[in-house]
């Protein structure tokens, strides 16, 4: 659907004006609308994962671990697909506040494609170049929307995700080295051209629902705080939107409607970027491990 | 690429009318374009494989068998995959004149996407009504081409397959019923619009070849005569299109590109395109048979 379509249907959560500068900026983060509940829940069951992450010494396909993470000192730098990893968090995917602003912003007709959470440790561990989404995850239109919520207050230190506003009306940029392996990151000459000078940190209270375009360029600075700062991040799409290259984080829910109906027909954009590892044959690691070079992947 | 695109390219097998047909009537068909030596290996490879399916009495991955097959008096309706089956399909996909007639009509980057033979017996047992390729493997544009061509040649009466010329200029039509079960063919509704009178059945002798764009209505009657039609189908695209459904007859060979190179950026066809069922949700896909007979389980909304 088109923003235009969207914008036709009336609003679930959010405000016209909200759901209006989303479309026109790029992103959005709106404070107040996940409940208490909800939050304490999530945070329970996030404390449970990085307890059980004791267990493991390496990453695998529940955690990517840091190189220091130890049994006595867990360092898990994200957990994947979280809705395989309990039931809440897949609860909170298709049947909480969090849906319905999946459906104010692609459309009644809602997908889910891909999720994780990611803990942005103390220090520069977990910086995260500017980088867009859809370059890694290419669909036919670009109906989708990451939505993240915090677990607790962010302010400008705890390295707050931050968005280059009207980004996603712009190019979509070259997310490969020179010499073709996925670099997950802009150039620094591209990075120069997309002003990230006017960049915006979306800080907020605990609970506050954080959500960008695909398109729109975005990262996050380091945490210089001595607090973990969780961001739990869904992506979903218009059921119309479809991947035509292998999702780099698959789950069991990849593609299930979680509102409204299956599309009759594809949305097609006839638009063209770069076409992304195959990231079935080339593995995926995560976006740290892209932009470390921990991880190589190659061009198809 | 577009078929402009793809026209400035030197032809390699195909003359340029035939290509200027292929594009203009979304099908063409021509004789003696694969030497004798592929026809003798593919044939020898296909009687290896029918041997084979006397040790089989159900449909699995590698063989669609008819419910009249037995060990004595094999019934194959249709080899799944060959280019995984017998390393000469496989070299026959990627060597042979096959794939250098695909560069002619989808560019000189060519992906390799399925393949299957089809067994027409005598009888009515594999009549193949009206459908349009893409809908059961939807792609980011139309440059997907079938190429057949028929091992032991076809005349009128064995059922050739036929098309309805020009019909990839036209509507794709949702191959659904009215409960948005998965029929695997065009509603008798849509066909009645179509000019069923222009119908087209290029015949001929062993080795004829007819590629067929993925848009094209097409189908074939039954078998009048008492022996058996083989036609081997391979279908190739232009390495920029991707598919973007759930691929229903993956193969070891699916998405290599066998001519060229990978394509950097993808070409995308805004033109509407009806989406098929999750085939990785109902248990897999079966074959056209299986769908045209009684619906597989591909409810819409499932």
């Amino acid at each position: 659907m088109t923003p235009e379509d969207i914008l036709k249907h009336e609003p679930i959560v959010l405000t016209p004006e909200q759901r209006q500068s989303f479309f026109e900026d790029g992103f959005l983060a709106v404070e107040g609308l996940v409940s208490d509940e909800w939050l304490e829940c999530l945070r329970q069951r996030s404390d449970e994962m990085i307890d059980r992450s004791r267990q493991y010494t390496d990453s695998n396909k529940e955690y990517d671990l840091s190189p220091d993470h130890t049994p006595d000192q867990p360092y898990v730098r994200r957990l994947r697909a979280p809705v395989d990893r309990h039931p809440d968090f897949w609860k909170f995917a298709h049947n909480s506040i969090f849906t319905d602003v999946a459906a104010d912003l692609v459309g009644p007709d809602v997908k889910f494609h891909s999720c994780k959470l990611n803990y942005k440790h103390p220090g520069g561990g977990e910086v995260v170049k500017w980088h867009q989404d859809i370059p890694a995850w290419p669909h036919t239109n670009f109906s989708p929307v990451t939505l993240g919520v915090y677990f607790h207050d962010v302010g400008e230190a705890e390295g707050p995700l931050a968005c280059i506003p009207g980004s996603h009306k712009g190019e979509l940029y070259s997310h490969f080295h020179p010499d073709r392996t996925w670099s997950g990151s802009l150039s620094k000459d591209d990075v120069l051209k997309a002003k990230p000078e006017n960049a915006v940190n979306l800080t907020g209270k605990a609970g506050t629902i954080i959500a960008i375009n695909c398109r729109t360029i975005h990262g996050s600075m380091d945490n210089k705080t001595d607090r973990v700062r969780p961001l739990l991040l869904y992506v979903y799409s218009s059921a119309d939107a479809f991947t035509w290259m292998p999702n780099p984080t698959p789950c069991s829910k990849s593609g299930d409607i979680v509102r409204g109906e299956a599309a009759l027909r594809v949305h097609m954009e006839p638009y063209a970027h770069e076409v992304p590892p195959n990231w079935e044959k080339e593995g995926y690691g995560s976006i740290f491990a892209s932009q470390r070079k921990e991880t190589i992947a190659k061009a198809s | 690429m577009t078929p402009e695109e793809i026209l400035k390219h030197d032809a390699r097998v195909l003359t340029q009318a035939q290509r200027e047909a292929y594009f203009d009537t979304g099908y063409v068909s021509g004789e003696g374009l694969i030497p004798n030596e592929w026809l003798v290996a593919v044939r020898a490879a296909s009687d290896e494989r029918i041997e084979a399916s006397r040790q089989e009495t159900e449909s699995g991955s590698e063989f669609d068998l008819a419910p009249e097959h037995t060990s004595e008096s094999p019934h194959v309706r249709r080899l799944k995959s060959p280019v995984d089956q017998h390393p000469v399909f496989r070299k026959f996909a990627v060597q042979s004149p096959f794939a250098d007639i695909a560069a002619d009509l989808v560019g000189p980057n060519v992906k390799f996407h399925s393949c299957k033979i089809n067994y027409k017996h005598p009888g009515g047992g594999e009549v193949v009504k009206w459908h349009q390729d893409i809908c059961f493997w939807p792609h980011t544009n139309y440059s997907p081409v079938t190429l057949g061509f028929y091992l032991d040649g076809c005349e009128e009466a064995q059922g050739p397959l036929t098309v309805i010329p020009e019909s990839h200029k036209g509507d794709l039509f949702p191959h659904y019923d009215d409960d948005g079960i998965w029929t695997g063919t065009v509603p008798t509704k849509d066909m009645a619009t179509l000019p069923l009178d222009t119908a087209a059945g290029p015949t001929g002798d062993k080795g004829t070849v007819l590629a067929l764009n993925c848009r094209t209505v097409h189908g074939s009657k039954r078998n009048e005569t008492d022996r058996v039609r083989p036609i081997l189908l391979y279908v190739y695209t232009s390495a920029d299109a991707f598919p973007w459904g759930q691929h229903p007859s993956s193969t070891s060979l699916s998405g290599e590109i066998i001519r060229g190179e990978a394509a950097k950026f993808p070409h995308m066809d805004p033109r509407p395109c009806p989406v098929p069922p999750d085939w990785s949700k109902l248990g897999g896909y079966g074959s056209i048979f299986t769908s045209q007979e009684k619906g597989d389980a591909g409810n819409m909304m499932g």
